[in-house]
């Protein structure tokens, strides 16, 4: 989407803002930390200019590769140009038919247990739990989610102590191997722009720092309110707050995998004030987020989402691009499976009809091949003027896997087919059969009671 | 005499130099200050809601407007705290305890300003009993608390709470927003009303100023 000399213009705008302003981190540790790293004092309190120098130097510690893992003992490699992997979205509410609801405790296990059994979801984000102590919900939803799915987890960090009481969990969950071999979990966090981090992002970045814990750095910047109404500028701007961000990780712990996220990236409606996450814009940020961070060869983050209130057509349509646009561009892993409300509710429900959307667009970028055997020239021949190619051995020996297979998409004639049954109705029907069905253990009985014990000692 | 079209077209197209002439020349002619905010900078801040609500124009057009109302009300307002008559009225407003974030707030502080009412913005962070003290020293018809976390908004309530404990809630009205906060939740911790964005916030409180 952007020209080479586009990518280098916002690049140098957003190291020219490094230096000047600067960026606020509100963290006097840090700051030190940065000064000794060759980082300049700014006019202001806590304000730390990074030269030029400096910003090469501990961008190129930024691992270009890494791997992420899951407790089915996959391990995934992830680069600036791998193929995207799709994970759900964090919210503070739940809609499923019985309503919309704050999320509790039950709900989050009860989603977990949903993504478990969709194949093209790879990770899912934590939420907030209702049902919880606020400063407990970050390590709880940690431990639900862990008993309900064994795929790589992506827990919020709502206090630095969390953070370590996740840290301690997570060692339990990636067994021998450790969290630096195995890293089940990732944690990340949002700059506060414009151009500041606050204490509560560093300090979870120092509480989860020295273990080689996947860190996204979120620049969150919403063009009209937090940076400019240009895209470009608002590019910028998220820029600057992302290699910030990446160079704090660094000086802490240096070569910690780090996602370069301009993907949260939102417009303002300038009617209404509201945070817009399901419009063309985001499209457009997500990915210039992704050629971005191929510039600096750090993998790169997104979120796909809808600003509809339901499991509706918008929300199927607003995803559509999203996945679309995003995965074409190759962001490294997107959010927002199950997401709508601008980033506020998640649904089982709509997190079946995403799957389904991911699966055509995987489909889709996978494109075909073409070579002797799927020419297929002989068989053409073989077959003649007329002829008829469904029980010849081509066939037989192609079909299976060649077109993508819908799960809950419609494909039959009016006469055989329940008409009045909707697309949402028919992902609702999904979503009640997957629940219904046994749940096994996921969990080991003596790493259960490890995570619960861990629990405790941070609950008290 | 008041040339309302006048103030109105200065206003909307953010003349700051035309607002302070206009205010100025109808002080000279004799005009009472009270006279010059009601039908000359707050009548066009009226029709620029009016048709703000309409969809014909946009927030940054209504901020425009906004400060260049405020150039002229920085003539008045000596003249009005003189005369002991309030402003169109006074809201107090703060993130809560524990959460930084304040792109939502300073929004609706931006469109309340906008709509003619003063503003004491007490930032980020702000502790229960901050707002105890500041309604107590600023007076505010309104006190308006932000969170954006579902970590903090349990802040609310303590804030209530101690404003509750403090005597002051009955002399004020509590209006909440930011992203987990619903209406369900305002009416359970004893706030008064809720916004879901800055255009109802503004709303609110001049449905309740204006009573």
């Amino acid at each position: 989407m952007l020209s080479q000399t586009e990518i280098e213009k916002i690049d140098q705008a957003a190291k020219d803002l490094l230096e000047n302003p600067g960026v606020r981190i509100e963290d006097e540790e840090i700051v030190k930390k940065l000064l000794q790293c060759g980082a300049q004092s700014g006019p202001e309190s806590m304000v730390v200019r990074f030269p030029p120098g400096m910003v090469k130097e501990y961008l190129s510690l930024a691992p270009q590769r890494f791997f992420l893992a899951d407790r089915r003992g996959n391990k995934r490699e992830v680069t600036s140009e791998t193929e995207s992997s799709f994970w759900t979205g964090a919210a503070l509410f739940y809609l499923d038919q019985e309503g919309h609801r704050f999320i509790h405790q039950k709900d989050l296990a009860d989603f977990s247990r949903i993504i478990e059994a969709l194949p093209n979801v790879e990770a899912i984000v934590g939420t907030s739990i209702e049902d919880t102590p606020p400063m407990h919900r970050d390590f709880v939803g940690f431990r639900i989610m862990a008993q309900n799915t064994r795929k790589h987890l992506r827990p919020l960090s709502f206090t630095p102590r969390g953070g370590e009481a996740m840290i301690e969990m997570g060692k339990v969950l990636s067994g021998e191997k450790g969290l630096r071999e195995n890293p089940i979990f990732s944690v990340g966090f949002t700059a506060h722009g414009p151009l500041r981090w606050t204490s509560l992002a560093l300090g979870v970045f120092k509480a989860t720092t020295g273990h080689g814990i996947p860190a996204t750095i979120n620049g969150e910047p919403m063009a009209g309110a937090s940076s400019p109404v240009t895209l470009a500028g608002t590019t910028a701007v998220g820029t600057a707050e992302i290699l910030s961000g990446i160079i704090i990780n660094q000086v802490l712990e240096p070569g910690r995998p780090c996602f370069f996220n301009l993907g949260f990236a939102h417009v303002m409606d300038m009617r209404s004030a509201f945070p817009v996450t399901g419009g063309p814009e985001n499209a457009l940020l997500a990915v210039a987020g992704a050629e971005l961070a191929r510039y600096y060869r750090i993998p790169s983050a997104s979120w796909m989402c809808s600003d509809s209130l339901l499991y509706d057509g918008q929300n199927a349509l607003e995803k559509m691009l999203g996945a679309l646009t995003h995965a074409q561009a190759r962001v490294s892993v997107i959010w927002g499976v199950g997401s709508m409300e601008s980033e506020k509710t998640i649904s089982p429900v709509q997190a079946v009809i995403d799957h389904e959307i991911i699966g055509m667009v995987k489909k889709y970028l996978s494109g075909f091949r073409v070579d002797d055997s799927s020419l297929a020239l002989e068989e053409i021949r073989r077959v003649g003027i007329t002829g008829e190619f469904l029980s010849s051995d081509h066939t037989l020996a192609h079909f299976r896997g060649a077109f993508f297979e819908p799960k809950i998409l419609i494909r039959a004639q009016r006469s055989t087919a329940s008409e009045n049954e909707s697309l949402i109705r028919r992902a609702e029907k999904a979503v009640e059969r997957l629940l219904a069905s046994d749940r096994e253990p996921l969990l080991e009985e003596g790493v259960e009671r490890e995570l619960m014990k861990i629990e405790k000692k941070y609950s008290e | 005499m008041i040339d309302g079209e006048k103030f109105y077209l200065s206003v909307s197209q953010g003349k700051m130099d035309e607002v302070r002439n206009l205010v100025q020349g109808a002080l000279d002619a004799g005009d009472r200050a009270e006279r010059v905010l009601k039908e000359g900078l707050i009548q066009a801040m009226d029709r620029l809601g009016v048709r703000f609500k309409n969809g014909e124009i946009y927030i940054p057009e209504v901020l425009l407007a906004a400060r260049a109302m405020h150039a002229g009300m920085a003539i008045l307002k000596p003249i009005l705290s003189k005369s002991t008559e309030t402003i169109a009225g006074k809201v107090l407003i703060g993130t809560v305890k524990g959460d930084l974030h304040d792109i939502g707030k300073n929004l609706v502080v931006m469109m309340i300003e906008g709509g003619g009412f003063d503003v004491i913005d007490l930032g980020i962070d702000v502790p229960a009993s901050r707002f105890v003290e500041a309604v107590k020293e600023h007076r505010p018809q309104v006190v308006g608390m932000s969170a954006l976390l579902t970590t903090t908004m349990v802040e609310m309530k303590k804030a209530i709470q101690a404003l509750e404990a403090a005597g002051q809630k009955d002399q004020v009205k509590i209006i909440i927003g930011g992203a987990p906060v619903t209406e369900r939740f305002a009416m359970e911790i004893g706030a008064d009303g809720y916004a879901p964005d800055a255009a109802v916030a503004v709303d609110v409180v001049r449905s309740w100023i204006s009573k």
